[in-house]
């Protein structure tokens, strides 16, 4: 009797992004234990779940480089089971309506060309991870909620050498499309192998087994080949086969009983309604395929600090402002600088729709410091204003240390100040441009700051010249 | 002293800025009566913070543009308050402190209003008689005996607005669970639209019929609180992205509103009295100008409004709390194993009402009955609302009995094992705006007993402008408002 292995491959990649897929903590690969987590990662009550858009392009590039149809709208559901792993009790998972469904893929094999048909893929979150110590079990929830894609083929493939090659061409794939680092050893993409064997001629189809958590290339094939040789001697000495869950030993180079299929799992899938339904627009979509170098992120194009950039990462109103100041043509430090100061301080306080509400104005007076109409003490104290519910048309025609505006005063003050400076004043004529810069503070420091720069520096120029 | 706390917030806020009262003595006041409250109103008392509050504020102007500045509020105790222990009136939660905020706290925190105390509800916001709390029962205040309900889930929000402890207080909605508690308790009892409010930080029960909704003791108050809370948040992404509306500006539009009422809903009353209250005022509504059309909705379809209601919220209520497992926060329980611990957790943690919620929930959406029962309360949760969408299509409000009922005494709630159709009808037809994520208001009617009861206008969703202002047309006709227990005026 001759016998035809069938094998069918799903895949789960962990997708790079800064972010989670729903909560907005960071996902920096081995960062101390528990040290990166949102207040959903912990399903702590009342926390609710928002989408990383980068999560979804990363999905689209793969759905759309394995030539998939994409859904309209994307939804997601929650599949529920009690694990210690699972914080929320059920994960997000794309169950009833996957991102994408029906694609292919060219595998070259010893025989030829052979078209791998790839049944769906969706986005879903991880879980957290368990370290066993001695009788203890700790959890780590850092990987809690990381963004993950599960690629599941048709059983189009008839040994193991095949499955590993194709899981081998799904890593290239993720890599060129910089969505995964497709490290096995890390967990950055895991492979289930279901195995059956059909015999030829004959009507058997076949029992369905899985082998689970397979973590190197070279044991997908290895764990095929040891099933595919199981499941043989079994059929052969005609004892029953089951459906089961079976897991790879390396050393013995055996596949393992873990369970029963017969018992159905059921995760009472039902939709979430926390997410509405989202339209995958025409321009996501185009956005996702075109992204040819994934920029890891658009705050890479800005020379920014560290700390900077970690305050706009972690509040996503603080960076979607960002951009908003940046194309208003304000310069970058001084807009970080702002937001992660006064603005931050402000948000943790008040939250983002207070500061939504007073966004506009916000804008403004961030301009009018840029053009030098007011100073640094009186950009932070109208900022204070308006967060106290004050406008700014009112904050800055009532403001009683309003700059100098009388010309007159504000040159006696200079020439005050001149005379004071006398030694600099004699420095900067001999060339010593810093000087200027000097006698300026000196005027700052005598009108407590409440003159306009751009005229207090004219009119000191235009003194020293006479 | 004059009694200050107990006025209305416009009232309050006219003081504050009067400077004939400071936010501090507010707090004293409150703080005062809640000591002295016998309504088993609270779960925690913000004393400490509260006075802090109060005493930075008195550096400060009064803000006569912030109605909020300065005015003690209590706060339902199933939203998150970073710091401030959150029980949700649950066993399992009895230690649960969070590490961060609702949205609707931080807004009222923003504005500078002072939480002054978390209300009590029933456990985990699950249940209509404000007795399942691991506190007991909640009394209400209108009735001295201590043997009537004043309704839940939001029984100590409710309780401590009615007796004037505050001038408003936040609660949740997920059924009736904010409106019928106003009808009990004379007061107004408002959930906007699904999707107006962030709900970013209150506690799930069932989130595709959870709403914040709050009480009042009349109508402008409520706009005024409205003005604060709606609007989109990022971190709800079920929040509406809409323009925002000034609620109290539009208050005052009059015009010859057509309201509808469902005459099978009414005709289900049973209590002769509330009927013809009801009854009289809609001609006295006709007298203002208002038009009222009697309409008919299928006796079958309002029968299935609470089966519907208690599958599609038990069902989401399974999976929503499925995160108490008391391992990475609230009542721990040692064990050999995970299952162990999850077990003694979820066992020693819930009430025996709550676990049958679950029970029933998880048995709905086992694959193999999610046809028969979980899509099925789904399909008719559809027609029910189709069928008030059309209604709606042609009003502009649908105006109610809020309750068939005065406020019941605890020993006649005793569940019973029969379903009684009519009652049914009369007495949960407020969870179609649950259903349907429509704006509705309790507003008080008139009294029986000595006790009040509520009217209930509901409107389409996104016309909570509109729902308001009728509501205050109402408001005036009625010349119920400002009500305090045990205050006749």
């Amino acid at each position: 009797m001759t016998y035809r292995a069938i094998v069918g491959l799903e895949i789960h990649l962990q997708l790079v992004t800064n972010t989670k897929l729903f909560s907005g903590a960071l996902t920096d690969f081995g960062a101390l234990p528990n040290s990166q987590i949102a207040p959903l990662d912990m399903a702590f009550p009342g926390s609710m779940p928002t989408i990383n858009e980068r999560c979804v392009k990363a999905a689209i590039k793969m759905a759309n480089a394995l030539d998939m149809s994409l859904s309209e709208t994307m939804t997601f559901d929650r599949k529920n089971y009690f694990y210690s792993d699972l914080a929320k009790g059920y994960q997000l998972t794309q169950y009833f309506n996957p991102l994408g469904r029906d694609g292919q893929l060219l595998l070259t094999t010893a025989e030829g060309e052979k078209v791998i048909h790839v049944t769906r893929l969706h986005l879903e979150e991880d879980t957290a991870k368990q370290v066993h110590v001695n009788n203890e079990t700790w959890l780590d929830f850092n990987r809690a909620g990381v963004g993950l894609i599960e690629i599941v083929t048709a059983p189009d493939f008839n040994s193991g050498v095949e499955a590993e090659q194709f899981a081998k061409l799904m890593q290239k794939l993720a890599l060129k499309l910089k969505i995964s680092t497709g490290k096995m050893q890390e967990g950055a993409m895991r492979v289930d192998v279901n195995v059956s064997l059909q015999k030829e001629d004959s009507a058997f189809k076949g029992v369905v087994v899985e082998i689970k958590n397979l973590n190197s290339f070279r044991n997908i094939a290895r764990a095929v080949n040891a099933e595919i040789k199981r499941q043989k001697i079994l059929l052969e000495s005609k004892e029953a086969l089951y459906p089961e869950t079976r897991r790879y030993d390396e050393i013995n180079n055996l596949t393992i009983f873990m369970r029963r299929k017969q018992q159905k799992n059921d995760y009472h899938y039902f939709p979430e309604t926390n997410i509405a339904p989202i339209k995958l627009s025409q321009d996501l979509i185009d956005m996702a395929v075109n992204e040819d170098k994934p920029r890891g992120d658009v705050l890479a194009d800005y020379t920014l600090t560290t700390m900077q950039k970690s305050v706009l990462t972690r509040n996503p109103y603080l960076k979607t402002l960002f951009i908003k100041l940046i194309n208003k043509g304000l310069p970058s430090d001084f807009v970080a600088n702002f937001l992660a100061g006064k603005v931050q301080a402000a948000l943790k306080i008040m939250g983002a729709a207070k500061l939504q509400k007073i966004e506009e104005e916000t804008i403004t007076l961030l301009a009018l410091y840029q053009a030098e109409k007011i100073s640094s003490k009186q950009l932070t104290t109208f900022y204070q204003q308006l967060l106290a519910n004050k406008s700014l048309n009112d904050i800055y025609n009532s403001d009683n240390d309003a700059p100098i505006a009388s010309e007159q005063r504000l040159a006696a003050i200079i020439d005050e100040v001149l005379l004071e400076c006398h030694e600099a004043v004699i420095a900067y004529r001999q060339g010593k441009d810093k000087s200027l810069n000097y006698i300026l503070g000196q005027i700052y420091r005598k009108t407590n700051n409440q003159v306009d720069p751009k005229i207090t520096k004219a009119l000191l120029l235009k003194k020293m010249e006479d | 002293m004059i009694d200050y706390i107990s006025l209305s917030l416009t009232a309050l806020h006219q003081a504050l800025v009067n400077q004939e009262v400071t936010p501090k003595i507010l707090v004293e006041q409150a703080l005062e009566k809640i000591k002295a409250d016998d309504n088993n109103a609270f779960e925690y008392i913000c004393e400490k913070e509260a006075l802090l509050f109060a005493e930075e504020l008195s550096h400060q102007e009064p803000e006569a543009d912030n109605i909020f500045w300065g005015i003690p509020y209590v706060m339902k105790d199933n939203f998150s308050t970073k710091d401030i222990l959150t029980t949700a009136s649950s066993r399992l939660l009895a230690d649960y402190v969070p590490v961060f905020s609702a949205e609707v706290y931080l807004r009222l925190m923003g504005a500078k209003a002072i939480m002054i105390a978390k209300a009590t509800l029933d456990e985990l916001a699950m249940g209509g008689t404000g007795s399942s709390g691991h506190k007991g029962q909640t009394f209400n205040p209108w009735d001295k005996t201590h043997t009537r309900m004043i309704g839940g889930s939001s029984c100590g929000s409710a309780a401590s607005c009615a007796s004037g402890i505050v001038p408003f207080s936040i609660g949740s909605d997920t059924g009736d669970s904010v409106r019928k508690p106003a009808s009990f308790g004379g007061l107004v009892g408002f959930k906007p639209t699904w999707g107006l409010i962030s709900r970013y930080g209150l506690f799930p029960f069932a989130p595709s019929l959870d709403t914040v909704a709050y009480f009042t003791r009349n109508v402008t108050d409520c706009a005024h609180i409205l003005n604060l809370l709606a609007g989109h948040d990022f971190k709800d992404m079920t929040t509406a992205k809409r323009p925002v509306v000034d609620y109290v500006e539009k208050l005052n539009i009059k015009k010859p509103y057509i309201l509808a009422v469902v005459d099978e809903i009414v005709e289900a009353t049973d209590d002769p009295l509330i009927k013809a209250v009801f009854i009289k005022h809609l001609s006295l509504l006709e007298k203002q100008g208002l038009v009222i059309k009697h309409v008919s909705i299928d006796k079958k379809l309002l029968e299935a409004v609470y089966p519907t209601y208690y599958i599609i919220s038990s069902a989401e209520s399974t999976s929503n709390n499925a995160n108490l497992d008391g391992i990475k926060f609230g009542v721990h329980q040692a064990g050999e194993s995970y299952e162990e611990m999850l077990f003694k957790v979820r066992t020693n943690g819930f009430s025996h009402r709550i676990k049958r919620r679950f029970v029933i929930g998880g048995l709905a959406l086992l694959e193999d009955n999610q046809q028969d029962i979980y899509l099925r309360a789904a399909r008719s949760r559809r027609l029910i609302v189709n069928a008030f969408k059309r209604v709606l299509a042609e009003c502009d409000a649908i105006l109610l009995p809020a309750s068939p009922t005065i406020a019941k005494p605890f020993n006649e709630t005793v569940p019973t094992k029969s379903f009684d159709k009519k009652m049914s009808i009369a007495d949960n037809h407020l969870a179609v705006g649950n259903l349907g994520g429509f704006p509705s208001i309790t507003l008080p009617l008139g009294f029986k007993d000595n006790l009040p009861f509520g009217i209930n206008l509901t409107g389409d969703i996104f016309t909570d402008e509109k729902v308001l202002s009728i509501a205050k047309a109402i408001e005036e006709l009625i010349g119920l408002k400002d009500l305090i227990a045990g205050v006749r005026k």
